[in-house]
C-alpha cells in the first residue's frame, strides 16, 4: 500500500513577490485519495485478514504519514528518504517506488490513491504497476476478492465498469470508494511503536541519477501564477427586478442563455 | 392520657409468628435482588468518589431528606414528599411503639398523597409519565395497604379515642366489640404482609430508587461542573511512551460502578427528556430512555446481553446531544447523562467511524487550527484597521483577548468582535491578540471524543500563552471560556479567565465604561448554556442590559437554569444531525411569543443558531438578534 504526505492545500498561499508557495508552518498530511486506499486495505484485511505494509517516500517528516496509516490499522510502514529522492517525476517516482515494493517481496495487492494532492499527475499508481509488470486497475470504487481473484468497479468520465483481474495485482482508488476512518491523536501517538523502516538509496539498490532531476523525463521550466479578476457587479433592488437584471447580465455575458 | 401504639399490642401469639415469617422472607428476598444490583455494579470500573464525607453527607440531606430538587416542580413534589416522607415514617411506625394520634395524622397526609397521584394518573397535565402494568401493581398494592391500615383503626376500639378513631369507630362499632377483637390481629397480618411483600419487590421494581437513589446522590461526584473526565494524561503517556490504554465506553462495564449505580437510579421522571433540546427537536435521542437503556443492559445476564454500540445505543442519539447539561440541571438524583454520552463519543471516535462533516472538523483543528477549515494566516485578519495589538507588544497589556474560531472567521461574529475591541478601547483598557497564533482550545474536540486532540491544544496554548506571559484572559465565546477556566488549570493554566460580559458589567459599575445614550426597547436575554448552567452567571449580562435599556429586560419562559439551548454545543454546530425541529427555531419561536424589541445572547453559537433560525421564520427585522457587546458598543455611540 502506497501513500503520500502532502501540504494541507488548504492553507496554502503564494507568495505574490516571489511566485513560490508559502509552505511555512502548513501542516502536512496524507493525500487524500490514499487515506481512501488505506481504508479500503484496512477493510479487506478486516474481511481476508493478511498484513498491511505502507510505502511512501519523502522527507524526514514523511514519518508522521507511516504513523497516521499505522493508526489507522496498517501493520508496518517503509519509507524511502534521501536528498536524492527529491524533485522526481511521475517516472522516477515510480521507479523509486517499484524499488521498494520488491524489497519488501511478496504481495497480493498493491493499493494506493488515484492522485496526489499537490501534483494531481494520476501517473504515479499506473507507471509503478508498468514498471512491477503486474495487472493495473485504476480509479477503482469498489473491490472484491473472489476466489483469488480481483473483481472491481471503476469510475469513469461518463460509466463504471467492472474488471476483473488474477492476483497480484496494483489497484488505484477513488475518493468515493470508501469514508476513511480517523485515527485518534493517541493512536497516531501509539502507532510510533509500530515498526518502521528507512531506506537510503543504496538500501533499494537504486543509483541516484535513476532519480530526482537526473532520473525524471519532465522538467519544470517555469512557475507561474494564474489570476482572475472577478467582476464583483453588484445588483440592488427589489428581488424581483434584482433578479431579472441579473438574468439579463448573465444572458449578455453569454454564461447563460435565455429562452 | 395519650395512646400508645405497641408492635403486637392485642396480637395473639401465632400472628406473630406468621408476622415474623412473612418478614423474614421478605427480607431474603429483598437482599437477594439487592444483591443481583450491587453485582451489576462492582462489574464496572473502578472509581473514587470525591468530596469530604461531610460534603456528601449535606447533599444527601438537600437532595434526598428534603428533596430539593423533587419540590422544585409543586404539585409533583409534594405528591412525591407525602408518599416517601411520610410513608419512610409510617414503616417506622410499624417496628416502634408510636403515639396512635400520630399514626392517624401521618395516615392520613399519606393518603392525601395517594389521591394526589391518582388524580395526577388520571388527569395528566404536560407529557405523561410512562407506566407500565407493574406501576399499577405497586400502586395498588400501596393503596390495598393504606385502606388495611384504616381498617385497623376503625377496628382496634382501644384506640378509638384517637382523632382518626373517632371519626371511624361508629361505622365499626355495630360489629360488637368481640368481631372487632377477632378482626383486628387479621388485618393486621394483612396490613404487615403488604408492606412486607412492597419490600420483598422493591429490588425488581421502580422502587428500587427507593435504595439507588439517595445511593446515587451520595456517591456523586463532587466536582467543577464545566470540567469534563479527564481519561488520560497525554504528557505522561508521552514521556513513558505507553499509550496503550482504552478511551470510553466501548461497552457497558467500561463505566464506572458509580456511573453504573447512577443508571440503576433513574426514576422514570421524565424530567431530564422534557428539558432536552434534542428530544424537543425530535432527534433520536431522549436522555431518560437512554439512561434505561443503559440501565436495563447492566441489569441483564452478560451472556444474552446486547451490545452496547450499535443495539442498545445508536450513534445518532449520542451525536445529537449539545452538552447543554439541562439534563444535568433536572435531574432529581443526579445523575449525570452527559458525563455518559461524552464517554462514549470517546469510544466512536477512537473506532474513527466519523461521518465527513466530523472528520473534516478534526482535521481543521489539526491543520488550519480553526473549526471553520478557513486559512491560518487569515485568522486576524477581522482586526485590521483597528489598531488592535498583539499580546506582547505593547507593555502593562492587562488582558490577553481571546477571540475564538468563531470571532475570527464568521462574518457575523468577527462583528461582535469589533464592538468588543471598541468597548474596550473606550474604557482605557489594554489589551491584545495573539493573532495568527491563536488556535482552537479544541473544547468541540473534547465533546466530541477526541480527548487526546485537545490535550494537545491545551498544552501547547498554555505554553504559548505563559511565554508570552499572560496573566487574565477575556473571551466572548462562553465555550472557550469555560475550557480556560475549568479545563486547562488541569493542564497546568493559571490565567485568570472572565468572559465578555463579566467584563463589561464590571466596567460599567465602576464607571470606567460610559455610555452615551440608552437603547429604549424591550430586549430578552437568552441565557447561553456554557455561561449560565456551567458556570452560573446570570447576574453580569442581565445588570449590562437593564443600564442599557433602562430596565427594559424581559425574561424568556425558560430562563437562567431552564435556558433551551440553541442547538449549537457538543459540535453539533458542526455536522448535521436528522431531526424534525432545529432547537434554534424552537426558541425563537418561543423568544417571539414574549415580542420583545431585541433577543440578546452572549456566544457566538447562540448567534449564529438564531440568526439562521430567524431567517427561516422572518423575524430578523422583528426581533433582531444581537450579542451584549453590540448593544454596548451602540450605546457608546
Amino acid at each position: 500500500m502506497l501513500a503520500k504526505q502532502v501540504f494541507y492545500t488548504q492553507d496554502l498561499r503564494i507568495d505574490r513577490t516571489n511566485k513560490k508557495l508559502v509552505t511555512e508552518g502548513v501542516a502536512r498530511v496524507i493525500s487524500e485519495s490514499d487515506k481512501n486506499a488505506i481504508e479500503e486495505a484496512v477493510r479487506l484485511k478486516e474481511k481476508l485478514g493478511g498484513k498491511i505494509t505502507v510505502l511512501t517516500m519523502g522527507p524526514a517528516q514523511a514519518k508522521e504519514a507511516l504513523r497516521e496509516a499505522i493508526a489507522m490499522g496498517a501493520d508496518e510502514g517503509y519509507m524511502l528518504t534521501g536528498p536524492e529522492f527529491e524533485n522526481s517525476d511521475a517516472h522516477a517516482t515510480a521507479f523509486a517506488l517499484a524499488a521498494g515494493i520488491k524489497k519488501i517481496g511478496q504481495f497480493d495487492i498493491v493499493l494506493c490513491g488515484e492522485t496526489s494532492e499537490d501534483q494531481f499527475s494520476f501517473q504515479v499508481g499506473p507507471r509503478t504497476a508498468e514498471i512491477l509488470n503486474i495487472p493495473q486497475i485504476t480509479y477503482a470504487i469498489k473491490i472484491m476478492i473472489q476466489d483469488g481473484k480481483v473483481v472491481a468497479e471503476r469510475s469513469l468520465e461518463d460509466s463504471y465498469e467492472t474488471v476483473e483481474s488474477k492476483l497480484p495485482a496494483f489497484i488505484t482508488v477513488s475518493r468515493e470508494i470508501n469514508e476513511p476512518r480517523l485515527p485518534t491523536l493517541m493512536a497516531i501517538m501509539a502507532a510510533s511503536k509500530k515498526p518502521m523502516t528507512a531506506w537510503t538509496v543504496a538500501d533499494v539498490g537504486l543509483k541516484p541519477s535513476e532519480l530526482g532531476r537526473d532520473g525524471s523525463l519532465t522538467e519544470p521550466l517555469k512557475t507561474a501564477v494564474a489570476t482572475g479578476e472577478r467582476k464583483r457587479i453588484l445588483i440592488q433592488g427589489e428581488p424581483k427586478e434584482a433578479a431579472e437584471k441579473l438574468a439579463s447580465t448573465l444572458a449578455g455575458e453569454g454564461v447563460v442563455k435565455v429562452t | 392520657m395519650d395512646i400508645i401504639r405497641d408492635v403486637f399490642q392485642h396480637v395473639p401469639l401465632p400472628f406473630v409468628i406468621a408476622w415474623y415469617a412473612i418478614g423474614i422472607i421478605s427480607a431474603y428476598i429483598f437482599v437477594v435482588g439487592i444483591r443481583r444490583h450491587l453485582h451489576a455494579w462492582k462489574q464496572g470500573r473502578a472509581e473514587q468518589i470525591q468530596g469530604t464525607t461531610l460534603s456528601r453527607m449535606r447533599r444527601l440531606v438537600y437532595f434526598g431528606l428534603v428533596q430539593a430538587k423533587i419540590l422544585d416542580k409543586k404539585y409533583n413534589g409534594t405528591m412525591h414528599a407525602l408518599i416517601s416522607m411520610i410513608g419512610f415514617l409510617l414503616l417506622l411506625g410499624m417496628f416502634f411503639p408510636i403515639l396512635e394520634s400520630i399514626v392517624g395524622y401521618l395516615a392520613l397526609l399519606f393518603a392525601l398523597g395517594l389521591i394526589l397521584l391518582e388524580y395526577k394518573r388520571l388527569r395528566a397535565t404536560g407529557p405523561p409519565l410512562e407506566t407500565a402494568w407493574e406501576d399499577s401493581f405497586v400502586f395498588g398494592v400501596i393503596v390495598a395497604m393504606a385502606v388495611s391500615g384504616f381498617l385497623m383503626m376503625g377496628v382496634n376500639t382501644w384506640a378509638w379515642a384517637s382523632p382518626v378513631g373517632e371519626v371511624l369507630s361508629p361505622l365499626f362499632a355495630p360489629l360488637g366489640p368481640k368481631v372487632l377483637v377477632e378482626l383486628y390481629p387479621t388485618l393486621f397480618l394483612i396490613h404487615s404482609a403488604l408492606v412486607f411483600s412492597l419490600i420483598a419487590y422493591v429490588p425488581n421494581s421502580r422502587l428500587i430508587h427507593l435504595i439507588t437513589s439517595p445511593t446515587n446522590v451520595y456517591c456523586a461526584p463532587i466536582t467543577i461542573k464545566g470540567e469534563m473526565t479527564t481519561p488520560f494524561d497525554l504528557k505522561q503517556m508521552m514521556e513513558s511512551g505507553n499509550f496503550d490504554m482504552k478511551v470510553g465506553a466501548s461497552e457497558i462495564n467500561d463505566f464506572t460502578w458509580r456511573q453504573k449505580l447512577s443508571f440503576d437510579a433513574c426514576t422514570l421522571c421524565q424530567r431530564c427528556s422534557d428539558a432536552c433540546p434534542a428530544k424537543a427537536g425530535g432527534t433520536k435521542l431522549s436522555p431518560m430512555h437512554l439512561i434505561l437503556k443503559l440501565k436495563n443492559l447492566e441489569l441483564q445476564p452478560p451472556d444474552t446481553a446486547k451490545q452496547l454500540h450499535g443495539q442498545t445505543v445508536d450513534p445518532e442519539e449520542l451525536w445529537a446531544c449539545t452538552t447543554c447539561r439541562a439534563c444535568v440541571q433536572e435531574c432529581p438524583v443526579l445523575i449525570h447523562h452527559v458525563e455518559a454520552i461524552c464517554d462514549m463519543r470517546r469510544h466512536l471516535m477512537a473506532e474513527g467511524k466519523l461521518d465527513k462533516k466530523k472528520r473534516d472538523l478534526l482535521t481543521f483543528l489539526t491543520t488550519v487550527g480553526n473549526t471553520y477549515g478557513l486559512g491560518s494566516s487569515d485568522r486576524a485578519k477581522w482586526a485590521e484597521g483597528l489598531d488592535v495589538k498583539s499580546y506582547g507588544d505593547e507593555p502593562d497589556q492587562e488582558f490577553l483577548y481571546w477571540v475564538g474560531c468563531a470571532g475570527s472567521y464568521d462574518t457575523r461574529n468577527q462583528m461582535v468582535s469589533r464592538a468588543l475591541v471598541k468597548i474596550m478601547k473606550a474604557a482605557q483598557i489594554k489589551f491584545g491578540i495573539l493573532g495568527n497564533e491563536e488556535k482552537c482550545n479544541c473544547e468541540v474536540a473534547r465533546r466530541l471524543g477526541e480527548e487526546g486532540r485537545f490535550q494537545q491544544a491545551a498544552m501547547e496554548l498554555i505554553d504559548l500563552m505563559n511565554k508570552r506571559g499572560v496573566k487574565k484572559i477575556v473571551t466572548q465565546c462562553p465555550h472557550c471560556y469555560n475550557t480556560f477556566k475549568n479545563e486547562y488549570p488541569r493542564f497546568g493554566a493559571t490565567f485568570q479567565v472572565i468572559h465578555h460580559t463579566q467584563l463589561i458589567a464590571e466596567l460599567l459599575r465602576e464607571g470606567k465604561l460610559k455610555l452615551r445614550k440608552r437603547i429604549e426597547q424591550t430586549i430578552a436575554y437568552h441565557d447561553p448554556c456554557y455561561l449560565g448552567r456551567y458556570n452560573d452567571e446570570y447576574e453580569a449580562p442581565r445588570t449590562i442590559i437593564r443600564t442599557l435599556s433602562n430596565g427594559r429586560l424581559v425574561e424568556l419562559p425558560r430562563s437562567r437554569t431552564k435556558s433551551f439551548c440553541c442547538g449549537g454545543g457538543g459540535g453539533n454546530t458542526w455536522y448535521t444531525v436528522e431531526a424534525e425541529k432545529k432547537c434554534s427555531v424552537i426558541r425563537i419561536d418561543e423568544a417571539r411569543q414574549l415580542a420583545p424589541n431585541i433577543l440578546a445572547a452572549a456566544c457566538p453559537y447562540c448567534i449564529s443558531m438564531f440568526e439562521d433560525a430567524s431567517k427561516a421564520l422572518g423575524t430578523s427585522d422583528k426581533m433582531p438578534i444581537r450579542d451584549i457587546a453590540e448593544l454596548v458598543a451602540e450605546a457608546l455611540e
